[in-house]
């Protein structure tokens, strides 16, 4: 085979993707995995192999498994709110019984939190949920409710602020991606559930969500990933506290990595994250692969 | 064949070498081979220019200036803009030897400094703080500065690792009480406290008027306010985690117990201020510098940032009946040599200039970095002139002439993961959820572990 002939053609044509894919995904992805079957990975210049040693360590570890039931909890309500909110807003902006203008500032406004980096974000909620903040302020209108509350302070509320905060920067890619959906359903469909008696229910059920159901397991498993790899919101909100009440394995390998300087643990939990990551996306490229079919 | 196809082919090809070269490029940088030989090479030029040996003086000049020295730091975010370039640029006129700052803000440098180790990119001097200290020994970060060739009869203090001497203080920046005045006179606090007795009547007072009263920052983004607030105020009453031996000791430690005791009672009596387990020591002191909160504790280095306030910077009250000496919680500019360093000498000479000019006389660097951060030089010929400095900071000076400066966090082996263990316990004992024995007696299990 000429190395410049035509059968070789279109691998000079992905032989740079290639490269790059190699040196930095593969590459780091290879030595991360390595580093969690060594002792005292980077730190020391001849580490020693240990086996399984670091995993057992870390499935010993109560703070590894009070990262994974946080990571767990932050993940299932962010997608499932993601899910329903942003299904509610699409249908609301679908909807026949809106103006196009009252639709499409409702869009502007709708998609606003998407558009805010998570700088930006944190920012705006820690100041907005200070003691002393705007929340508190609003809600001295009704005595019931304490005007001192630590939002972010306090280790029973703090998961449910920062789920509420991500829920609120992420649904609007739900929101696009299901309008997208909507708008793409015929509707002749509906016409002819409603000749037959179909009642709005059963039209959503029946018709809007299996015409939708490629759609909404994608992003799902997409933004379970994300979520999953949240790191920048909660580090800059809270940086896994109260009493590491926020801590989820994003924050719990970087405290690892960054502040314990032990490359090894850091190492074995990305690789634990890695092959969850790795089985979702399994999962969704199958998910993708049927729906082409 | 086809011109077009031939002009496709050779364009494929020429943007594949193209992208392979610049990998190679990338990952090319020297190995420990070659930086070996580079610096043998480095050394075996300094070590002529140094003798002198039968170049002429000119020669030399021009062999010093392919000297190039990489200089990680934080310093040249937080000085005035242009102040740090100034010195290396001078530095440059007189030696020829270049320094190349690196500037990251604290926060990030630690990373910068661990990565650039792990990939051999790291700078030829590194701006090192107390808590990551152990750490960077135990890498072999950080070279011996005395065998490097730092004068070490030109620094008070040298920071050391069971006997070695591996980072050199260049400023010392203490930690007074910052006192907001007017806070005080709306609660009709007469006098700036003086001991806790007295210190607690006082957030009282300030609270019932309706302000915040103590800010304790024990957020854990970067835990110090475990070291700054809650380990500040003990020093000042002579209460350690050491005991006489140099041993940590917490457990059992009743001094400890009652300092703890004493933020526990602010806390219950709702004097701390509001949010303290995610506070970070940024966000507290622009609260204080905002006329939030009446007493906070935090570097002298901070007080240019409280402008709009009517203040004073003091020292911390001390435990009733306690008459010793206080001591002062500080935190330091220093600066290590890399062990991956080609130019160790040259580093060296650097970091001799900055304490004591080219002479070993000449205090003025240090002098002037004192003077421009309100820090006190770690240089024993340096000579800052106060004069212009803010009334507080001038006060605060006359008092600090009288106490002692202490950390016992600096050298401490994992001091990060350490002080945010420390920090999570205490936010636990003050919220109730842990008995003040067993909070010491953990603290002690993280301090024995630490490092092990």
């Amino acid at each position: 085979m000429k190395l410049f002939g035509k059968k070789t053609t279109p691998y000079r044509y992905l032989l740079p993707t290639l490269i790059l894919m190699i040196v930095f995904l593969v590459v780091p992805i290879i030595m991360v995995i390595r580093y969690s079957f060594v002792d005292k990975a980077v730190v020391s210049p001849d580490p020693d192999f240990v086996g399984l040693a670091n995993y057992a360590e870390l499935f010993a570890d109560s703070s590894f498994w009070n990262a994974v039931s946080n990571t767990i909890i932050f993940v299932v309500v962010s997608v499932v709110a993601h899910l329903v909110i942003g299904m509610i807003f699409a249908m609301l902006l679908n909807s026949k019984y809106f103006s196009n203008g009252t639709k499409t500032i409702a869009r502007v406004i709708y998609i606003l939190p998407w558009v805010f980096t998570a700088s930006v974000v944190a920012i705006l909620w820690k100041l907005m949920l200070q003691p002393s903040g705007i929340i508190n302020y609003l809600l001295s209108a009704f005595p019931q409710i304490s005007r001192n509350t630590e939002w972010l302070s306090n280790k029973d509320l703090a998961l449910a602020v920062i789920c509420f905060i991500n829920i609120w920067c992420g649904y609007p890619f739900y929101m696009i991606s299901i309008l997208a959906g909507l708008q793409g359903i015929s509707g002749d469909l509906y016409e002819s559930a409603a000749i037959d008696g179909a009642t709005l229910t059963k039209s959503f059920l029946h018709i809007t969500i299996p015409q939708l159901k490629p759609i909404l397991i994608s992003i799902a498993m997409l933004d379970f990933i994300w979520t999953l790899q949240s790191f920048n919101v909660i580090w800059m909100l809270t940086g896994g506290g109260p009493v590491q009440s926020t801590e989820t394995l994003s924050i719990y390998i970087y405290k690892l990595a960054f502040q314990k300087v032990d490359y090894s643990m850091a190492g074995t939990a990305a690789t634990v994250l890695l092959v969850v990551c790795v089985f979702i996306a399994i999962f969704y490229v199958r998910q993708q692969k049927k729906v082409r079919e | 064949m086809k011109l077009k196809t031939v002009a496709k082919k050779v364009l494929s090809g020429a943007v594949i070498g193209a992208m392979v070269l610049s990998l190679t490029a990338c990952g090319g940088g020297s190995s420990p081979d070659d930086t070996g030989s580079s610096s043998q090479e480095q050394e075996a030029q300094n070590t002529s220019d140094d003798t002198g040996s039968d170049e002429s003086g000119e020669s030399q000049e021009s062999a010093k200036s392919d000297v190039t020295l990489k200089f990680q730091q934080w310093w040249g975010a937080e000085l005035p803009d242009g102040y740090l370039d100034d010195i290396v640029a001078k530095y440059k006129e007189e030696t020829g030897v270049t320094v190349e700052l690196l500037t990251a803000p604290w926060a990030d440098t630690k990373t910068a400094i661990t990565a650039g180790a792990t990939n051999g990119t790291i700078a030829d001097i590194i701006s090192v703080d107390g808590a990551w200290l152990a750490e960077f020994a135990d890498m072999g970060i950080i070279a011996d500065v005395e065998a490097a060739g730092v004068d070490t009869a030109l620094a008070s203090d040298i920071w050391e690792v069971e006997g070695t001497k591996y980072v050199v203080p260049v400023n010392n920046f203490a930690y007074p009480m910052y006192v907001n005045m007017d806070i005080l006179e709306k609660a009709k606090v007469s006098e700036i406290p003086k001991t806790w007795t007295e210190l607690i009547d006082a957030c009282n007072k300030i609270k019932d008027a309706g302000y915040s009263a103590f800010a304790l920052n024990l957020g854990t983004t970067n835990a110090n306010g475990i070291q700054n607030v809650f380990g500040g105020t003990g020093w000042a009453s002579g209460i350690n985690l050491k005991d006489e031996s140099g041993a940590y000791k917490t457990e059992g430690n009743e001094e400890l117990a009652s300092l703890a005791e004493l933020f526990k009672t602010l806390y219950d009596n709702e004097c701390l201020y509001p949010g303290m387990s995610t506070l970070e020591e940024s966000e507290m002191t622009s609260n204080f510098a905002a006329g939030n909160c009446a007493f906070t504790l935090a570097s002298a280095a901070t007080m240019s940032q409280f402008t709009d306030i009517n203040f004073e910077a003091t020292t911390v009250p001390v435990k009733d009946g306690y008459e010793g000496e206080s001591g002062i919680c500080y935190a330091s500019w220093a600066v290590g040599i890399s062990e991956a360093s080609a130019n160790k000498e040259e580093a060296a000479k650097f970091i001799n200039y900055l304490l004591g000019g080219l002479d070993g006389t000449d205090g003025s660097v240090a002098a002037g970095l004192a003077v421009e951060m309100s820090a006190f030089p770690n240089s024993t010929v340096a000579e800052p002139d106060y004069s212009a400095a803010p009334e507080q900071f001038q006060s605060f000076y006359e008092l600090y002439k009288n106490c002692y400066v202490i950390n016992e966090y600096i050298g401490l082996a994992n001091a990060s993961d350490v002080m945010t263990s420390m920090t999570n316990d205490l936010v636990l004992y003050l919220e109730g959820d842990l008995e003040c024995d067993a909070m010491l007696t953990n603290w002690q299990g993280y301090l024995d572990e630490a490092g092990k």
